[in-house]
């Protein structure tokens, strides 16, 4: 009996197995050598886009570069495992919150090494994210995340120009909100806590007001620019000028509100340009609304694209090769791969040498550049260890305060807390 | 007076029934409703059911993209056996643990229940490990080992309560007339288990095929991945294809809907009427 | 003669031998492993972790987020198991019911069992779509008190956990219904027969025969909907992401943030464990009651 039963389950599965389409991937020839890149950037480009760098990479080199793909939103529970087992593709796509716990992980290595190890040309990169004073990972594209104003509700609602200060905003605010429309969204919802970096603090950047001291460290309950910026909010609120729903909203329904005609103004992504004017509207792109009075240099909050090499990679060499291909082209001055990404995705170039032909973009990317190129990037969560966790922490802060559970000082401290937390 | 009772009870069961129907059907008419709007109208207010960007867009995106149709391919292929596979074994545990009584029954039966406490998350990088360490990374088996191991204790559990409410006559009818007990078993209990046993086959179609963390985890190329990472690859950085997310829901499902129907006659047919007192 | 009787000795464990060795295999040293980590500092993410014995324990129980969602995790799962068995059942019921013709019911059944067949990840999200302000449900519901074009279901903080409560009612009651259906069939039409003779009609039916005949497959199902809703992640992952201020941070939640935002394994095992145990009782707890019922 139990035989049986154990041989005809063998049986069984052993013939289904059989008739199984065969697994896995076909191994390539003996000499080649193919290294294996984890990324999102081949679903957000048009289709055998990245497959055709990879391509004349190969055709360049006779490495072959394999795409490996996952839900942007997975990538870093599919790269973190991978690590842990040994899967882990040779060059892995990085967002900037997962910086610091992968290199404290050890699943990206340190490239500061890597790249005096084999004469990588440093100075393609116009910049780099460091962990612990080395390099770890190089953004390839900067995605800036300028004011978009739908100009037919400003219209409607009577607000005659872009508002360009603290007071102008929220008096547009007030008319667009009159005037029966929703006027600011911010997108604090905890699924995807990034609404705190790219909108709120990427807000304060415009008016130079910075988490980080000069010297380097946190210290928030002091920072008199951040309360009164936090005040600022806290009177939008207050206003009804922020748009409804905000502790629950993702940024993809943000900007999904704002491509309907929902939203007056939203700060969103450099990359959604196409998008919103394909929907037909009217749209206009602006400098963030700075503090009354300030008058210096505009900081922007940025996204990127960057990539990091797997410490488990066998290839590093290679991928570090790919990497330089990427910044440089084959002869390391060919700034080309870059530039016609950058144009694609209307993003800004991070390599030295990619000189764009934003011609022919639209007027409303032209003035975005405008503003990128007289301030400078900045997103003000880079460096801090894990990052979706302070972003959460910081999140709810702010919400508590906004909705007067806490006051300013409170919210303040809980914020500073949650950055003391992972010190 | 009869008659009007029974007209009564018609009249309201029928009320109930629809009220019912909306509540069931109400949010997956909004779902289709929104698989024909584009992205932009899906957020515009007063939405409406059916507007004027009406289009099959969603679906043609979804229908001519070979990379999608593996994914459908993939998780037939995976799901089919995994059912078959949760089946068989499930019914000869339940089997022993319906008609026996031996040594550590009590232990093992609430280890299996037990073992589905886990949550996923943690036990991740851990099977992982194993999964590497067995070379099946990557592939079918590995996959169909998962949801196998999965959706078995649910499987045991309910045959178990199925062959229980069976009486152990019917088993020792069958040997009396010199039969076995696997003969018992499968030609005497299972065909009367026959809607229990749809319904466990359901339930496990459902998980596997819904299962989306191991799939991202355990799959690694393109080729190999089920439809829910499908569905979630369509969600961006910055925005999701909100629209080509429902049209590859309702494609997806068309199949198991279809299944549905055809079971469905498994759950009207017969019970084991008379089978015992006969 | 001791052969025979070694071998019937021996014979129900080779019906579980499959499983036993499934399960064994890749479920119990998996979990094994995840227990060890329970005991480590920073398991996996550090390659050299340190055995710490009861130290996550300790900070967990005092974790007022983790003592916060084991309470949301106790309502969310009460209320959705009660009314999940009150629906299945009285669906079940309405679909076996003899008033209507077998067609009628076979179309109702198809509506009905609707919500389990999409994609659960599909599903969170086509509910955050109706449930956004100014979506579809703000638009029907325009009549109650409070409700506009902007009211916004998961953001009102009092009332959020009934709204994801809700939904996974939604969701989860087709199983529920088509178990009792199924076990409905099961039950010999002679019995409600003999009864109707005696006088018994309609709810003494119900009580006297249809409950107790019932009865091992609701106890089961309602043990197993326990365990899974524990492990609810999606709808309220989806929906909310544990918010807004964590008020719908569930215990599945407050392990997957501990896992990955913070990337402390150690402590999402430890919580992980919590589970563990509180279904190791149910479990036991279940086999008892079975072990009653079959005898």
């Amino acid at each position: 009996m139990k035989v049986r039963t154990i041989l005809k389950n063998g049986v069984i599965f052993a013939v289904v197995g059989a008739m199984a389409i065969p697994m896995g991937i076909s191994a390539s020839a003996a000499d080649d050598v193919t290294i294996e890149f984890q990324q999102w950037w081949g679903d957000e480009l048009p289709d055998g886009y990245v497959e055709a760098i990879c391509d004349n990479f190969k055709e360049e080199t006779g490495i072959t570069v394999e795409l490996l793909t996952a839900p942007w939103a997975d990538t870093k529970t599919a790269i973190t495992s991978g690590a842990a087992t040994g899967t882990v593709a040779d060059i892995v796509a990085v967002d900037s919150a997962w910086l610091v716990d992968f290199a404290d992980q050890g699943v990206i290595t340190n490239l500061s090494d890597l790249f005096e190890q084999t004469g990588f040309k440093t100075d393609l990169l116009a910049s780099t994210w460091e962990a612990h004073g080395s390099t770890y990972a190089v953004p390839l594209l900067n995605f800036g995340y300028p004011l978009y104003c739908n100009m037919d509700i400003l219209k409607e609602a009577g607000v005659e120009s872009v508002p360009t200060t603290w007071t102008e905003l929220q008096e547009a605010c007030k008319k667009i909100t009159e005037a029966g429309y929703e006027a600011f969204p911010i997108n604090l919802g905890t699924q995807n806590p990034n609404g705190i970096c790219n909108v709120v603090m990427g807000m304060a950047s415009a008016s130079g007001i910075k988490m980080k001291g000069e010297d380097g460290t946190y210290n928030l309950t002091e920072n008199a620019d951040l309360q009164a910026y936090l005040e600022f909010i806290k009177a939008l609120w207050d206003d009804g000028s922020v748009a409804s729903g905000a502790t629950a909203l993702e940024e993809s329904q943000m900007t999904s509100n704002f491509t309907a005609g929902n939203y007056a103004f939203c700060i969103a992504s450099m990359s959604m340009l196409s998008d919103f004017t394909d929907a037909g509207l009217n749209v206009e792109c602006a400098k963030i609304p700075v503090k009354d009075g300030y008058d210096g240099k505009s900081g922007m909050c940025v996204a990127s694209w960057a990539c990091g090499i797997s410490e488990n990679s066998e290839h590093k060499e290679e991928a570090a090769k790919f990497l330089e291909y990427l910044f440089g082209g084959a002869d390391g001055t060919d700034g080309t791969i870059c530039a016609d990404m950058a144009v694609q995705k209307a993003a800004f170039p991070s390599s030295t040498v990619a000189d764009p032909d934003f011609g022919e973009m639209p007027e409303q990317f032209q003035t975005v550049y405008e503003i990128y190129t007289e301030g400078y990037p900045e997103n003000q969560f880079i460096g801090i260890p894990q990052t979706e966790q302070v972003e959460t922490d910081m999140t709810n802060a702010l919400v508590q305060y906004l909705e007067g559970d806490m006051d300013v000082t409170g919210c303040l401290t809980a914020m500073q807390e949650a950055i003391d937390n992972v010190q | 007076m009869v008659g009007s009772h029974k007209k009564l009870k018609k009249v309201i069961v029928s009320v109930l029934l629809i009220i019912g129907a909306i509540f069931a059907g109400f949010p997956v008419l909004w779902m289709l409703a929104c698989s024909f709007k584009t992205t932009a109208k899906i957020f515009s207010w007063p939405p409406k059911l059916f507007d004027e960007s009406f289009n099959f867009q969603s679906y043609v995106k979804v229908l001519t993209d070979p990379q999608k149709m593996r994914f459908f391919l993939n998780s037939y292929i995976v799901v089919g056996c995994v059912v078959v596979f949760t089946l068989i074994i499930g019914i000869f545990a339940a089997y022993a643990f319906s008609r026996f009584k031996f040594p550590g029954k009590g232990l093992l039966n609430s280890l299996i229940i037990s073992v589905q406490a886990i949550p996923p998350i943690v036990l991740l990088i851990p099977y992982l490990s194993m999964i590497v360490a067995m070379k099946l990374f990557n592939t079918y088996y590995a996959l169909i080992l998962t949801y196998t191991i999965t959706t078995l204790p649910y499987c045991i559990l309910m045959m178990t309560g199925y062959f229980n409410s069976l009486s152990k006559e019917l088993d020792e009818a069958v040997m009396i007339d010199g039969g076995s007990r696997m003969r018992a078993l499968w030609q005497v209990l299972v065909p009367i288990s026959i809607p229990g046993m749809v319904s466990v086959g359901m339930y496990t179609f459902m998980n596997a095929w819904n299962e989306y963390l191991f799939a991202l985890v355990l799959t690694k190329t393109t080729e190999m991945r089920t439809v829910p990472i499908g569905i979630n690859l369509l969600m961006g950085q910055h925005v999701w294809d909100w629209s080509q997310m429902m049209a590859m829901s309702v494609v997806g499902s068309v199949p198991v809907l279809v299944l549905f129907l055809f079971f469905q006659k498994y759950f009207i047919a017969g019970m084991s009427s008379g089978g015992v007192k006969g | 003669m001791n052969k025979a009787r070694v071998r019937q000795k021996l014979s129900p464990y080779g019906y579980l031998a499959p499983t036993i060795i499934l399960m064994v295999v890749f479920l119990v040293v998996p979990i094994c492993m995840v227990i060890s980590y329970s005991f480590l500092n920073n398991a996996v993410v550090v390659k050299e972790s340190v055995f710490v014995g009861l130290d996550n324990y300790k900070k967990i129980l005092a974790d007022s987020e983790f003592q916060g969602a084991i309470k949301h995790t106790f309502i969310f799962v009460i209320v959705s198991v009660v009314a999940h068995i009150c629906l299945g059942m009285g669906f079940a019921l309405m679909l076996n019911s003899d008033c209507f013709r077998t067609r009628t019911k076979s179309i109702f059944r198809v509506i009905y069992i609707l919500p389990w067949i999409f994609t659960a990840s599909v599903i969170a999200l086509l509910w955050k779509l109706i449930l956004q302000p100014g979506g579809i449900a703000d638009y029907l519901l325009q009549f109650l008190p409070g409700v506009n074009k902007n009211f916004s279901w998961l953001s009102e903080g009092n009332i959020v956990l009934g709204v994801l409560t809700f939904v996974n009612i939604w969701c989860g009651y087709p199983f529920y219904m088509i178990s009792i259906l199924a076990g409905l069939q099961g039950i010999s039409g002679d019995l409600y027969e003999s009864a109707a003779i005696d006088g018994a009609t309609g709810l003494k039916s119900f009580i006297y025969i249809t409950i107790p005949q019932l009865r091992s497959v609701l106890l089961s199902i309602g043990l197993l909907d326990i365990i899974w809703t524990i492990q609810s992640f999606n709808i309220i992952w989806m929906l909310t992401g544990g918010g807004p201020l964590n008020k719908t941070e569930t215990l599945s939640v407050y392990i997957y943030k501990l896992a990955f935002n913070s990337s402390q394994y150690g402590l999402a095992s430890t919580a992980a464990v919590f589970a563990l145990i509180a279904c190791i009782i149910l479990a036991i707890f279940y086999v008892k009651l079975q072990r009653k019922a079959s005898d």
